[in-house]
């Protein structure tokens, strides 16, 4: 498990490297540079910008921007925002605390009902519960962030039952947690009831059930084979969650990475823009690493590839 | 049932997109063309009876005025006809101008609002079937282009293997483990803020490529490097053929059933990946419609509690997701049965 966990975590580091560079390239297509929307300030002095510059290493080769950016963001510095006058990393840090917590409980939200509806849906294939949740997962795939996160502020106009925007307490997190969860609610029981009716029919299912285990411990070993493939969905869902987040974020107020990323390209705030794609770009591939380490410690036949 | 299902959302896309077609004949006023003392104006009733409880062959509305002030409008009984194929703003159309729309009144300074106005008094319904052609064409264009892209390249990957495979295999992985409204927004960024809108038409057809191809490539390649061990291949090989022979006539048209099945998931991510952009401000902007936009222009908790119609965008942007969905999935299942066979 060890020198799995260790071969895992080493293949990420060239990952890492072309997608810094990737994005770095990025924004050194944009005509001008970080500075150039002060030009257009006429109280600040050409000089001035011109020291920035100077001081900021942006009229060095691009090679020695890249690696001075990366060693940088490695110490933990991700420079200033000139759009809101204060130190980037503490403003990401922040709204980063903000997206995780988002997304984190719009996971927990997808697993706790998605999972178990999975399951009682192939039990009983075409039944009425499964067409209910088939019917309801396809509106679910269908009704984008944008429609679903309105239909609920409306919701919540009307009752006044939730807040409609800002963060603090519990109460605040129930709407945007749930309409970031709806689309990939309907995705993973979708997903999750063809697995399980795939492994249920199994030869092993059977033979557990032949050798008298009582039915709950059947379906239990069934669920731990169909559940690996959810697994790996669920870190390339992350990415998804990320995404929809940002429309989440806009809607309810909710001060994220994603609304940042928004404002900032709003305000050409582009430093903050490009280091907030930088550290979405780790929170993903971290998900996909964590699900892969999960799904090693439930199947043991990847763990001993 | 099944076949009522695909078949209806069929007919429902193609209506769309004629709608989006003849857009500016079928909506009664020019998108921008501002009504201004008839802001917030709900959706106008038609009526085909009138106060007396007589029928008429020709529907009719009832004038209306705006009580001081206020977004709150008073029915007046003096009935205004509508008249069908009439003569109005002038547009242009295949690269003639015209002037008829589909349906209108007679006096041009009382209006026909179907689906209600916004806060310029613009008629909703004809800012809805213009916003039509940005939102609905982007997603097929962009497709088209995709499926180009990720084809080419799978299908080097896939048949020639070596370094080729290591290289775009490698790309392929970085593009997908980058999250997907992230990196949009990052290209986007890349671009001035304020673009003429069919530049910006352009500019997203390349940011949704960019995004789509390695989805593509990665499967194509399968595809092909599964098929180019079959025996036929060989055969193919040995009678003389090509490579490029091959690749085109021998392997590549197995792989359009995965593409039609991929476009109808990609069509729709795409025309929301519009949406999306637009309503977070950074895609078309004001005067032009798209989806996005005025959707955008009912956000606030205000608004659509008093001007609910503004909302209307929502459900043909819904529908439009619904019916591709439903399709794909029915595309899926054909493809399954069609797999069985090789």
């Amino acid at each position: 498990m060890f020198r799995f966990v260790l071969r895992r975590i080493l293949e990420t580091i060239p990952l890492l490297f072309l997608i810094s560079l990737l994005i770095f390239a990025l924004f050194k297509l944009i005509p001008g540079d970080y500075l150039s929307e002060m030009e257009l300030n006429p109280s600040i002095p050409r000089q001035r910008i011109e020291e920035l510059r100077q001081e900021y290493g942006l009229k060095q080769p691009f090679y020695i921007q890249y690696f001075t950016w990366v060693g940088q963001v490695l110490q933990g510095n991700l420079g200033y925002s000139f759009a809101q006058q204060r130190s980037a990393v503490e403003l990401i840090l922040e709204r980063l605390t903000n997206t995780v917590i988002l997304t984190i409980s719009a996971l927990a939200l997808t697993i706790i009902v998605s999972f178990p509806l999975g399951i009682l849906t192939a039990l009983n294939p075409g039944r009425g519960l499964d067409r209910l949740a088939l019917f309801f997962s396809l509106i679910g795939l269908s009704l984008p962030s944008v429609l679903a996160s309105l239909i609920f502020l409306f919701f919540a106009f009307r009752t006044g039952w939730f807040p409609i925007g800002g963060t603090g307490g519990l109460h605040h997190l129930v709407l945007p947690s749930l309409t970031l969860a709806l689309p990939t609610i309907a995705f993973f029981v979708r997903n999750l009831r063809l697995e399980m009716i795939d492994t249920l029919r199994q030869p092993f299912v059977t033979a557990a059930a032949a050798k008298g285990l009582r039915p709950y411990r059947v379906v239990l070993h069934a669920f731990r084979n169909a559940v690996n493939p959810m697994i790996s969905i669920t870190g390339i869902t992350f990415g998804g969650l990320l995404s929809g987040s940002v429309v989440v974020e806009k809607i309810f107020d909710w001060p994220g990475l994603g609304a940042l990323v928004v404002d900032s390209i709003l305000s050409r705030d582009l430093f903050v823009v490009l280091n907030c794609v930088l550290v979405s770009a780790l929170l993903i591939v971290a998900a996909n690493l964590l699900a892969d380490l999960v799904l090693a410690w439930n199947d043991p036949r990847i763990r001993y590839q | 049932m099944k076949h009522f299902i695909w078949r209806g959302s069929a007919a429902v896309l193609v209506f769309f997109y004629l709608l989006a077609l003849a857009a500016p004949f079928l909506s009664p006023y020019s998108p921008r063309q501002q009504f201004r003392e008839f802001f917030y104006s709900p959706p106008t009733e038609i009526h085909f009876r009138d106060a007396q409880g007589n029928w008429h062959l020709r529907p009719f509305i009832y004038d209306y005025q705006i009580e001081d002030l206020t977004p709150q409008y008073r029915e007046i009984p003096n009935p205004l006809p509508i008249y069908f194929l009439v003569e109005g703003t002038p547009y242009r159309w295949m690269g003639v101008t015209w002037r008829t729309h589909l349906f209108g009144l007679k006096d041009a300074s009382r209006n026909i609002f179907l689906l209600g106005s916004d806060a310029l008094g613009r008629d909703l319904f004809s800012r809805i079937l213009h916003g039509a052609r940005f939102s609905l064409s982007i997603g097929v264009v962009a497709v088209f282009l995709t499926a180009v892209l990720g084809t080419l390249f799978g299908a080097l990957a896939g048949y020639f293997m070596g370094w080729i495979d290591t290289l775009f295999m490698r790309l392929v992985d970085m593009f997908l483990s980058l999250p997907g409204l992230f990196l949009i927004l990052a290209i986007r960024a890349v671009f001035p803020l304020q673009l003429r809108t069919w530049d910006l038409y352009w500019v997203m057809v390349l940011i949704f490529t960019l995004i789509g191809w390695a989805s593509v490539t990665r499967v194509i390649r399968g595809q092909v490097a599964s098929l180019r061990t079959r025996e036929y291949v060989l055969a193919a090989r040995v009678a003389g053929a090509s490579h490029w022979r091959i690749l085109w006539h021998h392997i590549l048209p197995f792989t359009t059933n995965y593409l039609l099945v991929q476009s109808t998931i990609l069509i729709p991510a795409f025309i929301l990946g519009e949406v999306t952009l637009s309503f977070l401000g950074v895609g078309v902007q004001e005067p032009d419609a798209s989806w996005g936009n005025l959707l955008a222009a009912a956000t606030s908790v205000r608004v659509m509690t008093q001007f609910p119609w503004l909302l209307s965008p929502a459900a043909f942007i819904f529908l439009t997701i619904l019916t591709f969905n439903l399709i794909g999935d029915e595309l899926k299942v054909l493809d399954k049965q069609a797999r069985r066979w090789w």
